[in-house]
């Protein structure tokens, strides 16, 4: 369970999050969604220490993370994984380097045992067998999965994606999704998802909190949100056809 | 406000060196990375050096015979010239000011292209000490590799600029060696390797740290990498000047 309590943010004397109170649940996905630049991504970098809120503080369950020291703060860091929006591969090492990275670092893990984990989380992502690859050989969809098979290979308690899905096809987007909801159950993962993309909302909306403007305007899941009584939501839903019609009807 | 800023990157270049000294969490992946530099660094400059150095040598010696006009002075002289500037100045500050073109732009780009793709960010999330992975052992490597290039240098010069002598009848090899014993001091080389050291920590220093702490997208690259060959180049220099001055006078 992450809590999240009155958290602002300044970017010089520009405010971007206003007083967010949240709690994000163990085992589900729980997505933040809202349009581009409303501040889903500052959220999800103030949760992770990437930025330094101005105010509030994250619990990690019931740890604080900003309140502590640097050092105390990595330990809990080694618990979080991390799909970032743009994939962060590092780009001189190949796919199986980049999977296996977190447990060089973090475990004692022998050099058997970590093979053998790296190929296992790359077929979970459905690309077995391409550990000799560089990430600049793959296409943007390969790159993200590769992305979230570094993020979840030393099985963290925390799992933060930045847009999973976003440039990617329908249908690899809904394997990603998939893929990611499977993980959370299996594991009873706490998954932090960013998205504006309607499929995933319906998909795997266990918990939906819409970020506007930097305000928590929402909360709810998949089967209220069409019914929520909220105007910027449903022009938000709106601006899908497929949501159109499904209100329609 | 100039002073101002040259104060606020002197500070935290310092706070940069201080984290480079935390503990690795894992030996193993640090060495990696520690080897992975030495590579690109000494087989990359290794011709590039060896070049610049018969050059170096070998005009040094022409210009020497040509400011000798007096047939008073012994051409013996020319040994001693050309082995001694090479030593003290042209084997270590040449070198080092090639390199920081060479090896200093590549290691602020291949920095800031991880700052500005949020690959450092990943490592951060991770809870790696991440100027401890990143940073130190390209700074180690900088200070192995770069002297060793230099001393190369020192060797090739002196040697290139004797052959040249010997081969265009301006001093006969024995006259050159003569010479060149005449002159040397034990303090000439110390003086060599102190500017060869120093100078290796600054391209390894200041080019990481300008690449570190790159902000924005694919244009800073390249202005990091400029800058940081602009920057290395400068404080070389000056060391240049506080060495002489304090190991000469
Ligand atoms: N480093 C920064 N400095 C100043 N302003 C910033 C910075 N990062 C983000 N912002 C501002 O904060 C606001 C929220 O940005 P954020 O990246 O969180 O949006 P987002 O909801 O993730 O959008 P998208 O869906 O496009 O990724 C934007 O107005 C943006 O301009
Ligand atoms: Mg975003």
């Amino acid at each position: 369970m992450i809590e999240v309590k009155n958290l602002s943010h300044w970017f010089g004397d520009k405010q971007v999050l206003f007083d967010i109170n949240v709690t994000f649940e163990s085992g589900k996905t729980n997505l933040v969604i809202g349009s581009s630049g409303h501040g889903k991504t500052v959220l999800m970098k103030s949760m992770v220490g990437l930025i330094k809120p101005t105010k509030g503080e994250v619990y990690y369950d019931g740890r604080p993370f900003h309140s502590i020291t640097e050092h105390e703060r990595k330990l809990i860091r080694r618990e979080i994984g991390m799909l970032f929006q743009g994939t962060a591969l590092f780009d001189y090492m190949t796919v199986g380097e980049n999977v296996r990275f977190p447990l060089d670092m973090l475990t004692d893990m022998s050099e058997k045992e970590k093979e053998e984990r790296v190929a296992y989380v790359l077929e979970r992502v459905h690309l077995p067998g391409i550990q000799h690859m560089y990430p600049s050989e793959l296409s943007g969809g390969m790159r993200k999965r590769v992305g979230l098979a570094r993020a979840i290979v030393h099985n963290p308690k925390y799992l933060f994606c930045d847009e999973p899905n976003s440039g990617l096809d329908p249908r690899t987007a809904a394997a990603i999704d998939e893929l990611i909801y499977e993980l959370t159950k299996e594991f009873g993962t706490t998954t932090v998802i960013n998205t504006h993309d309607l499929n995933s909302i319906m998909a795997i909306g266990e918990k939906i909190v819409f970020i506007y403007k930097g305000h928590k305007w929402w909360e709810g899941n998949s089967s209220t949100i069409l019914q929520a009584d909220n105007k910027e939501l449903q022009e938000f839903l709106e601006s899908s056809i497929i949501i159109r019609q499904l209100k329609g009807r | 406000m100039l002073l101002e800023g040259v104060f606020f990157h002197i500070g935290r270049f310092f706070i940069m060196l201080k984290r480079c000294f935390a503990r690795p969490e894992k030996m193993s992946v640090y060495w990696r990375e520690f080897v992975r530099n030495i590579e690109w660094m000494g087989i990359g400059s290794l011709l590039l050096v060896v070049v610049i150095a018969v050059f170096v040598g070998a005009v040094t010696t022409v210009q020497s015979a040509y400011q000798l006009v007096s047939s008073l002075i012994p051409v013996s002289v020319i040994g001693s010239i050309v082995s001694d500037s090479t030593l003290l100045e042209l084997a270590p500050t040449i070198t080092s000011v090639v390199l920081a073109g060479r090896i200093g732009s590549r290691l602020a780009s291949e920095l800031a292209t991880m700052r500005v793709t949020e690959q450092i960010d990943a490592l951060e999330v991770m809870g790696i000490h991440v100027e401890a992975f990143l940073i130190a052992p390209r700074i180690v490597a900088a200070v192995v590799v770069i002297p060793v290039l230099v001393v190369l240098a020192a060797i090739i010069g002196i040697t290139g600029g004797m052959l040249i002598g010997h081969f265009t009848d301006i001093v006969p090899m024995h006259d050159f060696i003569q010479g060149a014993q005449e002159t040397f001091r034990p303090m000439n080389v110390i003086i060599c390797l102190t500017k060869a050291y120093v100078f290796s920590f600054i391209i390894g220093s200041v080019s990481s740290y300008v690449g570190f702490y790159t902000e924005g997208g694919a244009l800073d690259v390249g202005r990091a990498s400029t800058t940081a060959v602009v920057a290395s180049s400068l404080i070389i220099l000056v060391f240049d000047y506080v060495i002489a001055e304090v190991l000469l006078t």
